[in-house]
């Protein structure tokens, strides 16, 4: 393969830039860094403000655009730093919506970084390798351009839970054992095991003296942040909440989630519903990611479309009797006491997630006036 | 397995001391790490199956095989802490085999096969699942994979490459779906759309009859371009089967060749007469073959060459297996070695390179003792490939090998006399 762009970065670079590699943990012990000295230590002051800038650009826009302010041009001892820090704060609060939020961007980001204009496949490749997977530089195809190699386990043990059509392995330039991508391509089948990689490391074990002094100390802004986490992320007053959804639209996310097919109507069903209830888009489209055929363009593109139908207020989701002519009615799982699917004064899905919610002590969900996207 | 006769009286002791003699007589090849798996064997004289059994070692899976003497043993694929712990949760599942079971009963065409016949078409059927995409394009290593035949009507193979072991159901099924060609749909995916740079055609064909480069570089191909034989994945399996046909479609009349497009591909034969009339006599099929390109097809005749011939030459490459048995990562299945109990034939493991000359009726068959021979009285008539041709009509009394006997006895199709 012809080199292009960069040539393969150092180590420390490497671990600059993608941080969550386990040589950045190895460069980390090289330092022998206390972690007393991260909390408290003046020195490392820059480091747990850009810390605390991922987390905050996390939760403001997880498409990996936005880049904390300084973090490209500051010392890459802080950069990795400040990854460590981030990955602390993220662990605190209770429930894991901002830690999710956090890696979903950390991905992107990462992603971002290997396809940017200076990089090069070596660089892909040397990340995926770090990560544990099996992969080389692929043969170089005059009209293909970089080719990306994978082993066949490795392929399947990144791109199948992308359950995206365009990455099935039947599409794929399969030969004795490897499978051969475009270098952007197995960008993206890295940042779900990027993404998956991370999740897995949160939240981060700490000691209970340190969790309570870093609680003390970044409480007020880690209140802020989960404040801030769009609806369906969080389980904040009014947000959306999934105990509260009937067994119509939880039979129609389980059967995404187990990769079984679901009619158009169901899925515009279910959307709608999700987002009158309040969740975000990205809660949707993650909805209709083990659909068999998910394709995330394609998903995002048409959950947009519902969500900005009628300037932001959504399709008004189908009643009862659309559902059950559509065989997605699915009361006999109604769990509910007394069970709300056979109250005939029922008549929307709707109508059983308000009741419910308030069955459960949670407040009226509001209504979305404004797209939340 | 289509029939295993409950038995009971002294055949049962009879097929049952046949086969204690066996495992007392016959050293087992042990599974790879064998005091990881679960055992489940199924008695002679009780139904169902005494499972979650572990063994320390393969001699003592081999001691109570001769003391227990069971009729069918089965193995788990998955590697467990704890293999002999009842419940699946605290097994402790440590990674399984990737297992490949091809059987008569997921053939098509087997239906109306007898015993034989569907026993030739599944070893066939197999050798395409291992030479085309075990060994072809997931480039297994021969040494990490077990193949044995399954003593019924069926083969299996057994992935033990330290990758795949860890594989989670999902990721199984998409091997089983690659196999199976399920989402390939040739109209999107057997030819460029664009023209290309590259080597241009040359008049001479290729070993499929796919035209070979020119030697001339640089000279944009035309569009339309059809992906070459030596492609990787189904790319390449598409356009190896595609010139196969087209090879053969010319030398055929164009009624028969139309024939062959209705049975396969559905098209009503009106439409299918065109196209083989397009294809045979007026040389589209030659000029297709030559020319690595459907450009010479007008566009609606392109459109439905590519969903009907299309459709004729990718079933014949399409790999046939038991799904669910490869996404099942808790999978029991026949231990290797062992005996079948519908047959009495070895769950015999094989290299690749013997199967081709593998002929069960005398390489499974259960190992008589030479010389002796039993008496049986046939219940039904009977026409099998064994001891030389066995052929016998209901009622009769014959004399058959021992291995001949169990496999009658045991199918409920003779029984001792008297
Ligand atoms: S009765 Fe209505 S709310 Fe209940 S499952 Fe059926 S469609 Fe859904």
């Amino acid at each position: 393969m012809a080199v292009r762009g960069t040539p393969v970065v150092g180590s420390a670079t490497l671990a600059a830039r993608y941080p969550f590699l386990p040589g950045a943990a190895r460069w980390i012990e090289g330092i022998s860094l206390n972690l007393e000295e991260l909390l408290e230590s003046p020195a490392y002051a820059p480091a747990r403000a850009l810390g605390r800038d991922r987390v905050r650009v996390a939760v403001q826009d997880p498409s990996g655009e936005s880049i904390p302010p300084g973090l490209e041009t500051a010392p890459e001892v802080d950069r990795i730093l400040s990854f460590v820090y981030a990955r602390f704060l993220v662990s605190l609060p209770p429930d894991l919506a901002l830690a999710r939020r956090w890696c979903v961007a950390e991905a992107k980001a990462a992603w971002k970084s290997l396809t940017r204009r200076d990089a090069s496949p070596e660089e892909t490749v040397a990340l995926a390798r770090e990560m544990g997977y099996e992969v080389a530089e692929g043969s170089s195809g005059t009209h293909r351009g970089s080719l990306v190699s994978f082993s066949l386990p490795s392929y399947l043990r990144l791109s199948a839970p992308l359950r995206e059509a365009k990455f099935r392995l039947i599409h794929q330039l399969v030969q004795k054992g490897r499978v051969e991508l475009p270098w952007k391509d197995a960008a993206r089948v890295l940042q779900e095991g990027i993404r998956a990689h991370l999740l897995a490391s949160v939240p981060v074990a700490m000691d209970a003296s340190l969790a309570s002094r870093l609680r003390d100390r970044e409480g007020t802004l880690l209140e802020t942040l989960v404040a801030g986490l769009p609806a369906g992320s969080a389980r904040g007053p009014g947000a959306f909440d999934a105990r509260g959804l009937p067994p119509c639209m939880r039979e129609m996310r389980q059967m995404l989630e187990r990769g079984e097919n679901l009619s158009h109507f169901g899925r515009f069903s279910l959307a709608a519903f999700l987002h009158k209830a309040g969740a975000d888009r990205e809660y949707i489209v993650d909805s209709y990611r083990g659909a068999p055929d998910f394709d995330e363009g394609i998903t995002r593109y048409q959950v947009d479309h519902i969500l900005q139908h009628d300037g932001g207020k959504g399709y008004t989701p189908p009643d009862c009797a659309s559902l059950q002519a559509n065989g997605l009615c699915f009361r006999e799982r109604d769990d509910s006491r007394p069970s709300l699917c056979a109250d005939p004064a029922l008549h929307s899905p709707w109508n059983y997630y308000r009741r419910r919610r308030k069955a459960l002590g949670a407040p009226e969900p509001p209504t979305p006036s404004g797209t939340s996207t | 397995m289509g029939k295993t006769a409950v038995l009971s009286g002294p055949a049962s002791d009879l097929c049952r001391s046949l086969f204690a003699r066996y495992y007392r007589e016959t050293p087992l090849p042990a599974p790879r790490h064998p005091e990881m798996r679960e055992y489940a064997l199924f008695p002679f004289d009780a139904p169902g199956m005494r499972r979650h059994m572990g063994f320390p070692s393969p001699e003592r899976l081999r001691e109570t095989l001769g003391s227990q003497v069971p009729r069918h043993v089965y193995y788990s694929s998955a590697y467990y802490a704890r293999p002999d712990h009842p419940s699946m949760k605290l097994k402790g599942w440590q990674g399984a085999d990737v297992i490949f079971d091809l059987d008569a009963d997921h053939l098509r065409k087997a239906e109306t096969m007898d015993y034989p016949a569907q026993l030739r078409l599944v070893r066939d059927r197999f050798r395409l699942l291992l030479d085309e995409y075990l060994f072809g394009d997931f480039g297994l290593d021969e040494r990490e994979v077990t193949l044995a035949f399954s003593g019924g009507r069926g083969y299996h193979a057994h992935i033990h490459d330290a990758a795949y072991l860890g594989l989670r159901s999902d990721e199984r099924r998409e091997l089983v779906e690659f196999v199976m060609g399920i989402g390939f749909d040739p109209a999107l995916e057997a030819m460029h759309e664009e023209g290309v740079e590259g080597t241009a055609p040359g008049a001479e064909s290729g070993p499929y009859g796919e035209p070979k480069a020119s030697g001339r570089p640089g000279r944009p191909l035309p569009t339309h371009r059809l992906y070459g034989p030596t492609d990787p994945g189904w790319r390449g399996r598409f356009a190896r089967s595609l010139y196969r046909f087209l090879a053969r479609w010319e030398k055929m009349p164009a009624e028969a060749v139309a024939q062959e497009i209705v049975s396969t591909a559905g098209l009503p034969p009106p439409r299918a007469r065109a196209m083989a009339r397009a294809l045979v006599e007026e040389g589209m099929a030659r000029r297709i073959r030559e020319s690595g390109s459907l450009e010479v097809l007008t566009p609606s005749l392109r459109k439905e060459f590519l969903s009907a011939v299309a459709s004729t030459v990718a079933v014949e490459v399409q790999g046939e297996t038991d799904a669910p048995v490869t996404t099942d990562i808790h999978r029991l299945i026949r231990l290797p070695g062992s005996l079948h109990g519908g047959t009495g034939f070895r769950v015999r493991p094989l290299a690749r390179g013997e199967l081709d000359g593998f002929d069960p009726w005398t390489d499974a068959l259960f190992p008589s003792v030479p010389g002796s021979s039993l008496r049986v009285r046939i219940r039904a008539p009977v026409d099998y490939p064994m001891d030389g041709g066995l052929r016998a009509a209901a009622g009769e009394t014959v004399d058959l090998s021992e291995g001949a006997a169990l496999f009658l006895l045991l199918r409920g199709e003779a029984e001792l006399p008297g």
